[in-house]
């Protein structure tokens, strides 16, 4: 390489730098933003659900409403009102903008991108052009899907589920298919499922082939097993969904019926369809991919917590190796659960059973996650810092929310609670105070090393408390309503179902006594919005303001990312980096310090630095 | 910064990073493909009506399979040449791959395109016929709702361009008029001022364009302008006066903040809503007031003079099709065409009569073979007194007498089993539908004045090239020769119709969705393999071994490409 480049790899123009960047860690803090972006997006659009199922009389407050411009409001709005279709429109891309543009990229996008490459101590990513094609592929899909919201049609409208017929009707009397919410919605998701497509064979390969010297498989922290394991989540069970994403194409623009079966009526007369389809088919090719893709959302989150316990618990993971194997374990078992969101369509009792069984199955591996995770607590001499108060909250709200799934995975209870408001109330808690939280903490743990800064400790605990208690007032309420049969789906929140004076109406006089409990949620929803505002200042003033590291290990941590200069130039490293020992040594008796990084070299070689393919340090 | 790992392979894992990363990728197409198979599986499964089985030309599937083995081979010699380092090797083989992946989409194209051109159309009892439609002479297919117009809805919120034009353009030089006053809106601040655009009984000029004044482009954007702006107008409206009504109920302190009372809040619901109407009622524009073009339901209604209309099926639907019957064609964009119903059948060249699907239908009833014989005979006996319809009843009579010579046949060839069954029966396919090949051997025999027999059928059968990709209405419906009878099917007649597209059936639909997202993997892969090819002698010279592990990578994707095919010939092809 001649001087020449190597000056162009350091001072790339701008659009190289921070548009179409190679480099990981740029992808990563792209991934990261975007994705803030998108879950404020969506939060927003349910802070307008929640108005709605609170006050579904009252017009949207201005303080919500200003966003839109008056035409939209007078061809999606009544009197100021959101009403069923509008909500429906909320609801589907709520669903969609969490799951896939959301939690995902943030998770497995940013977290992936910028921490996997660093604690495997390799120079970048194994393709590094891929990388930043799968972040743009991203961004233009997630922008389809939103953009459709301009249209006429307006955005898609038939869940993030998006089951047909209901789907396959929706939107479908286009004169330009192209142009409508629905298809718009298909298309993106093939950009998406495009983009993790190169995103997980990028970071398989990775962790495969560029692990530093000394980097054995069971040194690998806990962070990269996870982002292994959820690459081939979505390696592998994202293509069905995208068959299934074409084959709705298909449907809509070609006028096939994979999806409608045979006999179908709307209001228009008899379908003009050949008939013959099978919308359960769409359900299975769909849930094929929508419950690893609950692992996909997981995994990252729970890595996060897995490397800030250790650090600020100053003792190793509790159960490293059981962990790895676990998470394997859960990996492969997502594969074959899928059918447990489909008890209720008629597929018959015996499948039924089969993938009740695999669902309690697969509860064995999260609970050796979650409870090595909560061992790792005793004894250890805990520093509160920022990113461990959160990961600390992760534990017992995600309990919360796996333990909630347990009634759910049981197909007899399932019969009672599908569809209502405690399977919003069960996945809310495993992803909002769950996985969310998980990933707040890694954003509090490794701002430090990519700004230099530390976030403000003052705001970080007017973003924690009140986004602790809001959320659980926000969400449990969810669960009582849910088992007195409150429907998911109530755009209103049951007002529709609310009896006149007197009437005998038992299941009206169950909504009455259940009904107020809306009004409590959404405040605390509009209490929550709140909580953010300190940690989007937080966000962007501790990158100037902030409490300068003294070192680039500031945590004192022992893996790899905290070897690199702060923050890391291009090509990570300025040493030749090598793993000598496991990732969570801490507190070694044998050790002055009470952490004992990975990069540091050992007084004495062992003999399985010598299989690991590291030689004495005389022989250099 | 490099990357490590980019030619040589990693000691340790014995791989170089793109090894690995094809090998993941085809692991997730083998998901992707995996997952359509499985759906062909699923649909085959659950078919509610006869599985097309064999329906395909054998012939040029048979070839492709054959052309892309032999690019599957050619791929790794040219792969072994550029180890070798002799690069005319490498340019000959890759150039080879290459004329096969093209070879291979063309003989896709015929395959496509006679499908495309082959129109079928399904009775109310559930027989099916094929064949080719007789197009307009402007090149239009001849498969049309035709209405005689009187009045055309535009729906001012939705109304489509291109149909907007297609109409007109039928419409011609018939006189067209407003069916209504028109008045539109336009807001000066909160200041209403309103306009008449147009009146009652005025002509409207067709041809001008939205700038020209008076013409209909020009009042339909108008008028949609004003539609949008006097539905804006409603809705501040509306949405001021909800919200005062509610400041009102609150001030009232009506509404106890701490106590959620459901029943007590839903009367105040009540009375904001009472309040909001009593407060709007004087400012809504409203409809009725004002002539047509308001509020939520703006439309524009053109009157013409019993104008000829002739609309594609795909862009809408005709709610009564029976010649003479008042009717309604309302379009994908909500336009709706007012008149009476013209003649919308279809003149078709049959190539095929098919009735398995009402023999299946029949056989779910639990209907006796007589029952379902004397329906198959019903639907010939319906066919009318045209020459085609003659023609297609004596074909029928024939393959009659074919099928009995050929379950005779069978029988005495395949002898009974213990039960005194015949271990070999005809198929339904051979009993219930007349397929083109029949069709020209039963002509040509009749035209020799010969015998129907087991030989003279199996000698004027057309061979497999004469049919390569389907019926050959070229060879055997052209000058002196009229195998195909021409049949004339009115539109009420129909319950489904569709050429052999994705929308036919879910046959059709997972075949061409697997051949042409197979199709789209061949022109992916002849375009990275080609990228070698040209643009490879560079690299060739600088870097020999990065070349030849890109063309390994690439080849891996071509013989995985080959791989899908072998699995698509034989399941849409022979099963």
């Amino acid at each position: 390489m001649s001087a020449d480049d190597h000056h162009d790899h350091h001072n790339p123009p701008f659009w190289q730098k921070y548009i179409f960047s190679t480099d990981h860690k740029m992808i990563g803090m792209q991934y990261g933003i975007t994705a803030l972006l998108f879950l404020l997006f969506g939060f927003f659009l349910m802070m307008m659900m929640r108005w709605s199922i609170a006050y579904p009389q009252e017009p949207v407050p201005t303080w919500m409403s200003w966003v839109f411009t008056d035409e939209w409001k007078a061809r999606w709005l009544t009197a100021g009102k959101v009403e069923g279709e509008t909500y429906n429109m909320f609801g589907a891309m709520h669903g969609t903008i969490m799951v896939f543009l959301g939690v995902v990229p943030l998770g497995f996008g940013a977290f992936g991108n910028y921490v996997t490459p660093l604690q495997i101590g390799a120079p970048d990513m194994a393709f590094p052009k891929l990388n930043c094609a799968s972040y743009w592929l991203y961004a233009v899909g997630g922008l389809m899907m939103c953009g459709s919201f301009f249209l006429e049609s307006g955005s898609a409208k038939s869940g993030w589920t998006n089951y047909p017929p209901l789907s396959s009707f929706a939107d479908s009397q286009h004169p330009n298919q192209f142009f409508t919410g629905q298809t718009q919605w298909l298309l993106g998701l093939v950009f998406l499922i495009s983009s993790s497509l190169l995103g997980s064979v990028n970071f398989i390969t990775t962790i495969i082939n560029l692990r530093c010297k000394g980097m054995t498989w069971m040194r690998l922290p806990f962070l990269v097993w996870a982002m292994l394991v959820t690459g081939f989540l979505l390696l592998l069970a994202f293509p069905p969904l995208e068959v299934a994403g074409i084959m709705q194409v298909v449907d809509r623009t070609f006028g096939s019926s994979f999806f409608q079966p045979t006999g179908l009526y709307t209001d228009a007369g008899a379908a003009d369809y050949a008939g013959g389809g099978s919308p359960l088919l769409f359900q299975h090719l769909f849930w094929f991919l929508g419950h690893p893709e609950v692992y996909v959302l997981l995994l990252p989150s729970i890595a996060c917590v897995a490397e800030i316990i250790p650090t600020n618990t100053r003792k190793p993971l509790w159960g490293y190796k059981s962990m790895v194997y676990a998470v394997i374990v859960l990996g492969f078992l997502s594969f074959i659960v899928w059918a447990h969101h489909m008890y209720l369509t008629g597929m018959g009792p015996s499948v039924s059973t089969f993938f009740q069984t695999t669902t309690v199955l697969i509860s064995v591996p999260s609970v050796v996650l979650i409870t090595s995770l909560l061992i790792s607590l005793w004894g250890g001499s805990i520093r509160f810092s920022m990113p461990m108060i959160w990961a600390c909250a992760f534990l017992p709200m995600f309990g919360i929310g796996g333990l909630t799934g347990l009634p759910l995975a049981f197909n007899l209870v399932d019969l009672h609670l599908h569809d209502t408001y405690y399977v919003i109330g069960h996945f809310h808690y495993v992803v909002a105070p769950g996985i969310l939280f998980g990933l707040f903490a890694g954003i509090y743990y490794w701002y430090p090393k990519m700004f230099g800064r530390y976030m403000s400790n003052v705001l970080g605990h007017l973003h924690f408390w009140p986004s602790l208690i809001f959320i659980n007032l926000v969400f449990f309420p969810m669960l009582l309503q849910g088992m007195a049969g409150f429907h998911r789906r109530w755009y209103n929140g049951g007002d529709g179902y609310l009896p006149a004076e007197g009437s005998e109406d038992v299941f009206g006089q169950t909504v009455t006594e259940w009904i107020g409990l809306n009004q409590l949620m959404s405040i605390s929803v509009f209490c929550l919005a709140a909580a953010q505002i300190p940690f989007i200042i937080n966000l962007f003033t501790a990158w100037k303001t902030g409490k300068k590291v003294e070192n680039d290990n500031p945590w004192d941590a022992t893996t790899l990312e905290w070897a690199t200069p702060t923050p890391p130039g291009h090509g990570n490293f300025t040493f030749d980096v090598a793993a000598y020992r496991g990732p969570y040594e801490y507190s070694r008796p044998d050790c002055e310090e009470d952490f004992y990084p990975q990069w540091h070299e050992p007084v004495e070689t062992t003999s399985s630095d010598l299989d690991a393919g590291i030689a004495p340090k005389d022989s250099h | 910064m490099e990357i490590p790992y980019i030619v040589n392979a990693r000691k340790d894992t014995g791989l170089n990073n793109s090894k690995i990363a094809i090998w993941l990728f085809l692991a997730s197409e083998v998901m992707l493909f995996g997952g359509l198979f499985s759906s062909y599986i699923f649909l085959r499964i659950f078919a509610d009506y006869p599985w097309p089985e064999r329906a395909l030309p054998v012939l040029p599937g048979l070839v492709n399979t054959f052309i892309l083995i032999a690019s599957s081979v050619t791929v790794v010699f040219a792969w072994a040449s550029l180890k070798l380092r002799n690069w005319k090797g490498f340019v000959g083989y890759m150039s080879f791959t290459i004329f096969c992946a093209l070879i291979f989409m063309v003989l896709k194209g015929f395959e496509y395109n006679a499908k495309f051109h082959h129109q079928a159309a399904q009775y109310n009892d559930w027989t099916t016929i094929e064949g080719h439609t007789h197009p307009e002479k402007d090149g239009h297919g001849g498969n049309f709702y035709v209405v005689n117009a009187n009045e055309i809805n535009f729906d001012l919120g939705s109304y489509h361009g291109p149909y907007l034009d297609e109409i007109t353009k039928r419409i011609g030089d018939t006189k067209a008029t407003a069916a209504k006053n028109v008045i539109i809106n336009e807001f000066d601040g909160d200041k209403l001022i309103q306009k008449p655009l147009v009146n009652a009984g005025d002509a409207i000029d067709l041809k001008g364009d939205d700038e020209t004044e008076g013409s209909l482009r020009y009042i339909l954007a108008a008028a949609k302008e004003s539609f949008i702006q006097t539905r804006m107008h409603n809705e501040q409206v509306r949405e001021s006066a909800t919200r005062q009504s509610w400041r009102n109920v609150r001030a009232n302190k009506s509404i106890d903040g701490g106590n959620f009372n459901a029943v007590q809040d839903l009367t105040q619901y009540d009375q904001a809503k009472k309040d909001a109407a009593n407060e709007e009622a004087g400012k809504i524009i409203d409809s009725g007031k004002f002539g047509t073009i308001v509020d939520n339901s703006g439309l524009f209604k053109l009157k013409v003079d019993n104008a000829e209309i002739k609309i594609s099926p795909d862009w809408g639907r005709m709610s009564a099709s029976k010649i003479g019957a008042d009717t309604a064609v309302s379009l994908l964009d909500r336009t709706a065409i007012l008149g009476v119903a013209g003649d919308s059948g279809m003149d078709i060249d049959v190539d095929a009569v098919d009735h398995r699907h009402l023999v299946m239908k029949a056989r779910d009833r639990k209907y006796s073979q007589e029952k379902i014989d004397g329906m198959i005979e019903d639907w010939y006996k319906n066919l009318g007194d045209s020459k085609g319809a003659e023609q297609i009843r004596e074909y029928w009579a024939m393959h009659k007498e074919w099928r009995t010579l050929w379950t005779t046949y069978l029988k005495d060839e395949y002898k009974l089993d213990d039960e005194g069954q015949p271990n070999r029966v005809p198929t339904d396919v051979e009993l219930y539908r007349i397929t083109w090949k029949q069709m020209v051997a039963y002509k040509k025999i009749k035209e020799a004045g010969e015998e129907v027999t087991l030989n003279n059928v199996k000698k004027h059968t057309p061979g497999m090239i004469d049919g390569f990709v389907g019926a050959n209405h070229g060879k055997f419906n052209h000058g002196d020769m009229h195998c195909f009878p021409l049949l004339h099917v009115a539109r009420e007649d129909i319950r489904f119709e569709s050429v052999f597209s994705p929308k036919m059936n879910n046959y059709y639909a997972i075949y061409f969705t697997i051949t042409g997202l197979h199709g789209l993997h061949v022109i992916g892969g002849a375009l990275v393999l080609g990228y070698y090819l040209f643009f490879g002698r560079k690299m060739y010279l600088s870097n020999p071994e990065w070349l030849a592990n890109r063309v390994e990578i690439g080849g891996l994707f071509w013989h995985f490409v080959d791989l899908v095919w072998i699995f698509v010939f034989p399941i849409f092809y022979l099963m």
